[in-house]
């Protein structure tokens, strides 16, 4: 009697484990479910925020390439193939980056007695997420005749016709 | 204790958890490289900001210095810190100049100093750039150095390249060097009331039959192009006969270039009634492309008047002190004086542009 007991609670409680065991693989499975995949998704943000880095950095050299050449004139005015002062203006071009396309676009504005300019140039672009994405770099450029510094190399004027 | 005997998934759940730990872990590590690599390229684009702020800073400098010209900076207090007016209707200071904030947010901020006391045609420009966040900065500095527009003067008060008239009482004086007129051409005096304080030299062998750019270039340091570019440019107001007077009244310290011809070439009239120039600082003024120059009575300019072209005043005087350079024929009537002035054509150095000495940028 007193075995018969012992063994019928073995069988039960043997047949409760089995299900106990399944549901506990189930619930760990959906923890490390949730885990990995959020663990993936975070994967994924930072593989895009490096990429955006990248971008940044890039867009930033790109824009800054502009900016220097529109800064080299040869002279006020325009002239038989040179770049003068006057023609820095408003305009736009894409440059063809590693893994994105950059639009730039840079604005010139006169300041009121013309004595500098003030380029303000915005690079776009669009990112993974298709997001839109821009940096802007701003500065001047002052109304100065490259060739003066070099006047400061010669003597004082001409000066060959003296006066008798 | 029970429980724990009538389990057997707790190892399941053990191991999965390490493994989330140890994917998170590993996962973490790589985060960090990235956050790095954003705050690195963060950081890149404050310090592209600062930087081309800092250079917007001295090209602000160096047109403001050149709008301003010569006069507007002092050193009063001797402590090699240029006093200069930072923005119009500022009054002029040796604190450091906030340039007017640029559209991205960066700001910039600059000073003058002199690298030797008291000589102001040496200015050493300090700029330094801020990003939108003022988190980084960088300093950019220039040496400028004045060049000025007129490079010989000449020893005369009156120097024409071809033939010069004198009539009524016009007056042309020289007492401090002793040379009044230097023609070209020759000199006639019609009457016997012009004075003439000083030597006459016509006809010089070196003088006659030289070209019209030779003449300009041998008294100015630039050609006519670039002295142009160096000069505030009036372009022809209108077609008539026009009165430039406002446009040149109590200009000091610079160069004035007037432009009479419209954009078909047309000349205009040009009329200068009663202006008033260089009264503090001498002035450079060159008139090119008229039909008709006259400078009336009441007008009092110091410096240098260049008239491209031949020039008949008329029946009207005017004082100039300094020196008057013509390019072609000169005639001169009624009272007009001329008057050389040493203290005048030495001051005629300022009036020129600064230029950034090149080699001398820094970026420390």
């Amino acid at each position: 009697m007193h075995e018969l007991k012992i063994e019928r609670m073995i069988t039960s409680s043997k047949s409760n484990v089995r299900g106990f065991s399944l549901i506990e693989i189930l619930i760990s499975l959906a923890i490390l479910g949730f885990g990995l995949l959020s663990i993936a998704k975070l994967q994924g943000t930072l593989i895009t925020g490096s990429d955006h880095a990248r971008q940044i950095t890039e867009a930033i050299n790109i824009g800054q390439d502009k900016l220097e050449e529109l800064r080299s004139f040869f002279a006020i005015d325009d002239g038989t193939g040179t770049v003068g002062y006057v023609a820095i203006g408003d305009n736009n071009d894409t440059v063809a980056g590693e893994n994105a396309s950059y639009a730039r676009a840079w604005t010139v504005t006169d300041s009121p007695d013309n004595n500098y300019k003030t380029i303000n140039l915005t690079v776009s672009w669009t990112d993974q997420n298709n997001e839109d994405r821009t940096v802007t770099l701003t500065s001047q450029v002052s109304r100065s005749d490259p060739a003066t510094s070099g006047k400061l190399m010669l003597a004082d004027g001409a000066g060959e016709i003296l006066f008798p | 204790m029970v429980h724990m005997n009538h389990q057997c998934g707790a190892a399941t759940l053990v191991i999965s958890v390490a493994l989330l730990i140890a994917v998170t872990i590993i996962v973490l590590f790589g985060a960090n490289t990235s956050v790095m690599e954003q705050r690195i390229a963060t950081n890149d684009y404050r310090g592209k900001q600062a930087f081309e702020a800092a250079e917007a800073g001295i090209e602000y400098a160096v047109g403001r210095i050149n709008k301003e010209t010569f006069i507007n900076l002092s050193d009063s207090d001797n402590d090699q810190n240029v006093e200069f007016a930072c923005k119009d209707g500022d009054s002029p200071a040796d604190a450091p100049c906030d340039v007017p904030p640029l559209d991205n947010g960066a700001t910039a901020t600059v000073s003058l100093t002199l690298p030797a006391s008291s000589d102001l045609t040496a200015i050493e420009i300090n700029s330094t750039g801020f990003s939108d966040d003022r988190a980084a900065s960088r300093s950019v500095s220039v040496l400028v150095r004045l060049v000025p527009i007129l490079g010989n003067p000449p020893p005369a008060p009156l120097v024409a390249r071809s033939n010069v008239d004198l009539y009524d009482t016009a007056k042309i004086s020289n007492i401090a060097t002793g040379n009044a007129i230097w023609s070209g051409g020759s000199m006639t005096l019609h009457g016997g009331s012009v004075v003439i304080d000083g030597s006459v030299n016509d006809n010089p062998s070196n003088l006659s039959g030289v070209g019209a750019t030779e003449f300009f270039d041998n008294f100015f340091k630039s050609t006519k192009e670039q002295v142009r570019a160096q000069s505030k440019v009036i372009t022809q107001i209108d077609n008539g006969s026009t009165d430039y007077s406002a446009a040149l009244n109590g200009i000091n310290g610079r160069a004035v270039w007037i432009d009479a011809r419209d954009g078909l070439g047309n000349p205009d009239a040009v009329i200068i009634d009663n202006a008033t120039m260089g009264a503090t600082e001498p002035v450079i003024l060159i008139v090119d492309g008229f039909s008709s120059l006259t400078i009336i009575n009441g007008t009092q300019i110091n410096g240098l008047v260049y008239v491209i072209g031949p020039w008949d005043n008329g029946p009207n005087d005017a004082d100039i002190a300094g020196l008057v350079m013509v390019e072609d024929d000169v005639a001169l009537r009624s009272n007009f004086t001329i008057s050389y002035n040493t203290g005048i054509i030495s001051a005629l150095d300022n009036v020129g542009r600064y230029t950034k000495v090149a080699g001398s940028w820094r970026d420390f």
